[in-house]
């Protein structure tokens, strides 16, 4: 055990002090804070477009403008009702014979639009022509609000009702989005930022047990190592010290995030009517804790074999190929699953334990997770991280002295029941 | 006390790399293992260590199997290794640890080996600003800095210019004065001469010669003679039934049956009058039987 410590201890100042990792620890914590303040910014551009607006109407800014042929009569005498129903929106009443024309416009100018009006038993309907469905020209459901609204209101002063009922009818309602359970769509964006994040911090200090394996190999300080302690020492306190600094490292980006979620993260902030509560709780952190270890132990014991099989550092790229394939697919599984948080899919990607790390704690921040799906997680998750630990070291003491081409998996089993 | 090595042999695939292979380092001292490139030095060493399993055979110190956490030993590998960007003081510190000295103990002797080894000004620099051979007296420091009972030495001279290498010498022979097991690989036979009592030589995992180092070359004889003059001797030499060895810028070497064939060259030169430098009848020298005997297998 105190060997195992020292390894730890030596592995995490070592890595700790290399500049590579202090700069793209500062770097992280910066995009971190960057990413907190992306919601002022918001905030701050569309205040400034209110505003703008509200001055604009005065200094007469342009409204979008769109072109009315009005086949089927249906504002015949009173196309001022149109017009007055949107502020935000330009109506120009133009001739059946000016379509084609009309049509070359909308073509050349993506923010133009027309509208074919006709009546079917009674009802209005329209033909919307623009550029493009991702063109900046007035919506569908926008300019059939706008025109139902101005049909209303024709048909009943039509009928001779008072304009302040008119008027009424006419408003436009606003509302806003109050979400009471998790599925939000701030809980789907903190579920995006968990699995990110994990996949990160799980892929790049594994990475970085593999790299610092591979080092001592081709720095040859391995066999003076390995004639020191046991080879199992050196696994375990090597990943040991290299996943403490990671979950240091992981626990300083949760608190920078945190002092940037309570200081910097505006409270009301809302997209399209709908409240962004990033749907983070104290026990969603402790779940990302605990998933970051175990996760690592699983991914962290299989980049010490694949360093162990290289004998130049250069070579470590390839010889982690396999870990590299199996935890972005795992990635993309929980990645594409967190979408749909309760989906069969999604609960898959959290049992499974290669995508478990990435799939569950993210489950948990945007969906409410049962009990039993969290415990079978983790306890098969820890089951494989063992049994990985178990066939890592039995590789590893074969292959940490063989130095030349790359090993074989067919080889490194060979060598381990020979040796 | 002491290392017995009994009938160990190892295969890697269908290659019998080590062969039923037996010596037995039973008092302090050092221990000649020698074999050309290939012959299985290193694997032999990897099995005293413990870190390649024997297929076959028994390795033993004081009497129990050799296991990392029971043997204190040292170990300067032949391809050597420090970690480059980490201070030399840090790293010592750290191999220290792992072999089990506490701090204390372990400043203690990295600062008593620093001075010995000459290399205290380089205590706070990291290892790949330091020169090779540097590099090397930082390596030895390592593998003896814990004062292990056996220290294994894999050509621990290689590479060494004469004022280290002497330097390396006084070390080995402190390391016999204060009682320790020493197996030292070399190629270097002038200094396996200097210090082993016993030898083994292999040669494609076979030993094809093994025991006391002297008891070797007494049993070759006085068979060697070397002449240092200007004057030609092959003529008499050959008449006298000598063959002859090397000729070299400072005179000849021969083969001799008899040492009465040996004086009667020596008083024919007399008697021409040819100045004669040196006269020495000799033992085979173990660069001499380690080619003879390698020679043969190959």
């Amino acid at each position: 055990m105190k060997r195992i410590l020292t390894v730890l201890g030596f592995t995490f100042r070592e890595q700790a002090r290399k500049k590579s990792f202090i700069i793209s620890t500062v770097i992280t914590y910066l995009l971190i804070i960057l990413v907190m303040c992306i919601p002022n910014i918001v905030n701050a551009f569309s205040n400034s477009s209110d505003s703008g607006s509200t001055s604009g109407e005065k200094k007469g800014i342009e409204k979008r403008d769109v072109y009315v042929i009005d086949v089927g009569g249906v504002f015949s005498g009173s196309t001022d009702i149109l017009s007055s129903a949107s502020d935000k929106l330009n109506f120009i009443f133009k001739e059946p014979s000016e379509k084609s024309a009309l049509i070359n416009k909308i073509k050349d100018n993506g923010d133009l639009s027309l509208i074919e009006l006709t009546l079917n038993n009674g009802v209005p309907s329209f033909n919307l022509y623009v550029k493009s469905v991702m063109s900046n020209a007035s919506s569908g459901d926008e300019l059939v609000s706008v025109v139902r609204r101005a049909y209303n209101t024709k048909v009943l002063k039509e009928a001779g009702v008072a304009s302040q009922v008119t008027d009424k009818v006419a408003a436009d309602i606003s509302y806003s989005s109050i979400p009471v359970g998790k599925g939000t769509i701030g809980g789907m964006f903190g579920s995006f930022a968990v699995t990110i994040l994990l996949f990160f911090a799980i892929y790049m200090f594994g990475y970085w047990v593999a790299m610092s394996i591979a080092s001592e190999k081709t720095s040859r300080v391995m066999e003076v190592l390995i004639t020191s302690t046991k080879p199992s020492h050196i696994v375990i306190g090597k990943s040991l010290g290299m996943g403490l600094l990671g979950l240091c490292d992981m626990l300083g980006l949760i608190i920078v995030a945190a002092i940037g979620y309570f200081f910097v993260y505006p409270k009301d902030f809302a997209l399209g009517g709908m409240s962004i509560n990033l749907g983070f709780s104290p026990m969603a952190v402790i779940m990302m804790i605990v998933y970051f270890i175990f996760g690592f132990a699983l991914y962290a014991m299989f980049n010490a074999v694949c360093g162990a099989t290289v004998s130049k550092a250069e070579d470590i790229q390839q010889a982690v190929m396999p870990i590299s394939i199996i935890s972005i697919a795992s990635f993309y599984f929980a990645y594409m699953t967190s979408m749909s948080p309760e989906s069969p899919a999604a609960i898959a990607a959290s049992l499974i334990p290669f995508s478990a790390p990435f799939s569950m704690p993210s489950r948990m921040v945007s969906a409410n997770v049962p009990a039993w799906q969290i415990i079978l997680s983790l306890l098969l998750l820890a089951a494989s991280a063992v049994l990985m630990c178990w066939i890592s070291i039995k590789l590893y003491s074969s292959a940490v002295l063989h130095y030349g081409k790359r090993l074989k998996i067919s080889e490194l089993v060979r060598m381990s029941k020979s040796k | 006390m002491g290392l017995k090595v009994e009938n160990a042999s190892k295969r890697f695939g269908g290659k019998t790399v080590v062969d039923n292979l037996s010596f037995e380092l039973d008092k302090p001292g050092v221990f000649g293992l020698l074999g050309t490139n290939g012959a299985g030095k290193t694997t032999t060493i990897r099995m005293i260590l413990g870190i390649l399993e024997k297929d076959s055979g028994n390795i033993t110190w004081n009497g129990k199997p050799v296991k990392r956490e029971d043997v204190r030993f040292g170990y300067l590998p032949e391809e050597r290794g420090l970690y480059p960007q980490i201070k030399v003081r840090d790293q010592l510190l750290y191999f220290a640890k792992l072999r089990g000295l506490s701090r204390e103990k372990a400043l203690k002797n990295i600062d008593y080996w620093m001075k010995r080894l000459n290399v205290t000004k380089y205590y706070d620099m990291r290892a790949e600003q330091l020169s090779k051979g540097n590099q090397q007296k930082i390596q030895l420091i390592l593998s003896i800095l814990h004062d292990p009972d056996l220290v294994v030495l894999d050509e621990p001279l290689s590479g060494l210019d004469p004022v280290n290498a002497d330097l390396f010498k006084s070390v080995i022979l402190e390391l016999v004065e204060k009682g320790k097991y020493i197996v030292m690989s070399s190629h270097q036979m002038t200094s396996v001469e200097e210090y082993c009592r016993d030898i083994l030589l292999l040669v494609d995992g076979k030993t094809v010669l093994s025991g006391n180092l002297r008891e070797i070359k007494h049993s070759y004889g006085r068979n060697n003679l070397f002449i240092g003059c200007d004057y030609d001797i092959i003529p008499k030499a050959t008449e006298l039934g000598m063959t002859l060895v090397n000729r070299t810028a400072s005179g000849f070497e021969l083969h001799i049956k008899s040492e009465e064939s040996a004086y009667s060259l020596l008083k024919y030169l007399l008697d021409q009058g040819v100045a004669i430098d040196k006269f020495e009848i000799r033992e085979p020298t173990l660069h001499e039987i380690f080619v003879e005997k390698a020679g043969e297998r190959k």
